[in-house]
């Protein structure tokens, strides 16, 4: 079978380009810091519409990743974000990252579902072999979400990163073509 | 089992990094409409000078992930005898298309190219894990036609008529080899 | 105490600057893909003179890696190269790189000794609380080196490399300042 005009869509949410007028909230996505600290293992560095500008000129010239907005599909409104970077093509091996922005919106499954998109993209169109992920020891709803999409734990970085007067852990996660096709094509060898 | 060492080795010759010192042996071969009319469909002019630096600056430092281009070196003395690449079409598709010369009529005939061209395909799919590698070559070569057979290319095809040459239209070959029949001929318990 | 004169300097090698003249020694190395393959998880290309210079011009301007040659103690002789990279300030964190470039230099230590030099001054210098190396689990005498340095397996991605028809594992060691530190200088008390 062909994933034809449903290949970056869910039952609820679909993965689009990102588009110049989401800027703003982004922005604003990226001034809250609960947000920032289960996004990222950077220290916070609040960001400007210029600097997001900035960033959207740049995954336009990156030929390694492939960006995509989640929106939802009733309303078509911006809900989060989610990127596939390329580590090795010949070991055909990828790295996910995603979120939902708005605190309202996380817990009613959209993620996984988004998560469920990203890599069904990754083993049908993109042809990877290996899909990896990071994720921190504190947000457990994350990993929650990463296991119900087929994700298994394959170790723990010790006190990779530092929050609040502690160092936290932070977990690998992978995912195997092999796996994903048993669970979903059972059909293809 | 793992190549190591020998990655890059074969009977005769070797595959080597491009090297900006191998400039006048380049310029000597490209001024040869012989084998500027086997290499290519372009219009057989020998290259100027600036060509091949600019050719050479490209592919000493590729900025893309896509292209692999090797010099031909002899195992005995080192001489560089020809070149060769893979340009990577598809990554999702994990598809590359092949092309190689020797540069010197001496050496033709020497089997230094279905030499390299087994060291080229083993690179292709043993490290570079491609599917697929195709190669386009003209009706009227038939050395290299039988040179690329022996590796275990099939004939797929023809595009008709696509190249002029001489007062006549000529036809260009397409062939294909693919990983999992390479791996069964080199590697069958892989 | 504080290490001042022999910072940089192990038992049988010391830690120094990259030199330009050492580039063909380099170029060398990198022709080698049994080297490469063990190197890193980039295709084995032969690396061209020019792309060699344009590393070393790099590295040797960059202000948040930090890049050494490995040379010999008896000899001063070059015999690979190590470096802490992807270092990130608030976790304190860092990645670790290692190599010995001739393979008639494997197996006698030089790299063990050098990786202790480095975590030395990861630890002692630049003051980190972690460090993190990635290996390939073909490379059973670097993983074996890494653990004697007091590395620990932490992560395995399954089949994250491919090499010669087959998906090979890469195993993430990581190694703690603390557990460094208990080791080396009991004597000193960490906040």
């Amino acid at each position: 079978m062909i994933y034809t005009n449903n290949l970056l869509q869910g039952a609820r949410i679909h993965l689009a380009a990102i588009r110049q007028d989401d800027l703003a909230t982004y922005n604003k996505w990226y001034t809250n810091t609960e947000f920032r600290r289960l996004l990222s293992a950077r220290a916070v560095r609040l960001s400007t519409l210029e600097s997001q500008a900035e960033w959207l000129k740049n995954i336009a010239k990156d030929e390694k990743t492939y960006y995509f907005g989640i929106r939802s599909r009733d309303d078509d409104h911006l809900l989060g974000n989610c990127h596939i970077e390329i580590e090795s093509q010949p070991s055909r091996h990828g790295w996910v990252s995603i979120y939902i922005g708005e605190p309202d919106d996380w817990g009613k499954g959209y993620g996984t579902e988004a998560m469920g998109v990203l890599v069904r993209f990754g083993f049908m169109e993109l042809n990877l072999h290996r899909i990896s992920l990071n994720v921190f020891s504190y947000n457990e709803r994350g990993m929650k979400s990463y296991e119900k999409v087929g994700f298994v734990h394959e170790g723990t970085t010790r006190e990779a990163l530092y929050r609040d007067g502690t160092y936290h852990d932070i977990h690998v996660m992978g995912i195997l073509r092999h796996n994903w096709m048993a669970k979903h094509h059972p059909e293809v060898k | 089992m793992l190549y190591t060492h020998n990655l890059l080795k074969g009977e005769n010759v070797h595959l080597a990094a491009l090297s900006r010192d191998d400039l006048p042996t380049y310029q000597k071969w490209f001024a040869n409409p012989e084998l500027l009319r086997l290499l290519s469909n372009s219009v057989a002019m020998p290259h100027t000078q600036e060509r091949h630096i600019k050719w050479l600056d490209e592919n000493t430092n590729p900025k893309s992930d896509s292209e692999y281009p090797f010099s031909i070196r002899a195992l005995d003395d080192n001489r560089i005898v020809g070149g060769c690449d893979i340009e990577v079409d598809s990554w999702a598709s994990r598809h590359g298309w092949v092309g190689i010369f020797i540069g010197s009529p001496d050496d033709w005939g020497k089997g230094y190219g279905t030499d390299a061209m087994n060291i080229l395909i083993r690179f292709g799919f043993m490290d570079l894990n491609l599917h697929r590698i195709s190669l386009s070559v003209f009706s009227y070569n038939p050395r290299a036609i039988k040179s690329y057979e022996k590796i275990g290319f099939t004939y797929e095809g023809k595009r008709r008529e696509a190249l002029y040459r001489d007062g006549t239209y000529h036809d260009m070959h397409i062939m294909g080899i693919l990983q999992r029949d390479w791996m069964a001929k080199h590697h069958p318990k892989g | 105490m504080i290490y001042t004169n022999n910072l940089l300097k192990g038992e049988k090698v010391h830690l120094a600057a990259l030199n330009k003249d050492d580039l063909p020694t380099y170029h060398k190395w990198f022709s080698n893909t049994e080297f490469l393959r063990l190197l890193n998880p980039d295709v084995a290309m032969p690396k061209t003179t020019e792309s060699e210079l344009e590393w070393y011009e790099e590295a040797s301007k960059s202000k948040d890696e930090y890049v050494f040659g490995i040379r010999a103690l008896d000899d001063n002789r070059l015999l690979g190269n190590c470096s802490i990279f992807s270092i990130s300030e608030s976790s304190r964190n860092g990645e670790v790189g290692i190599y010995i470039g001739e393979p008639s230099e494997w197996g006698k230590g030089f790299g063990s000794d050098a990786m202790n030099v480095l975590v030395r001054f990861a630890f002692m210098d630049l003051n980190l609380h972690r460090l993190e190396l990635h290996v390939f689990s073909y490379n059973a005498r670097a993983i074996s080196s890494y653990e004697k340095v007091g590395f620990v397996g932490e992560a395995v991605l399954h089949e994250a490399l491919y090499r010669d028809g087959i998906y090979h594992d890469i195993h993430i060691m990581g190694i703690l300042r603390r557990d460094w530190m208990a080791k080396h200088h009991p004597e000193v008390k960490l906040s």
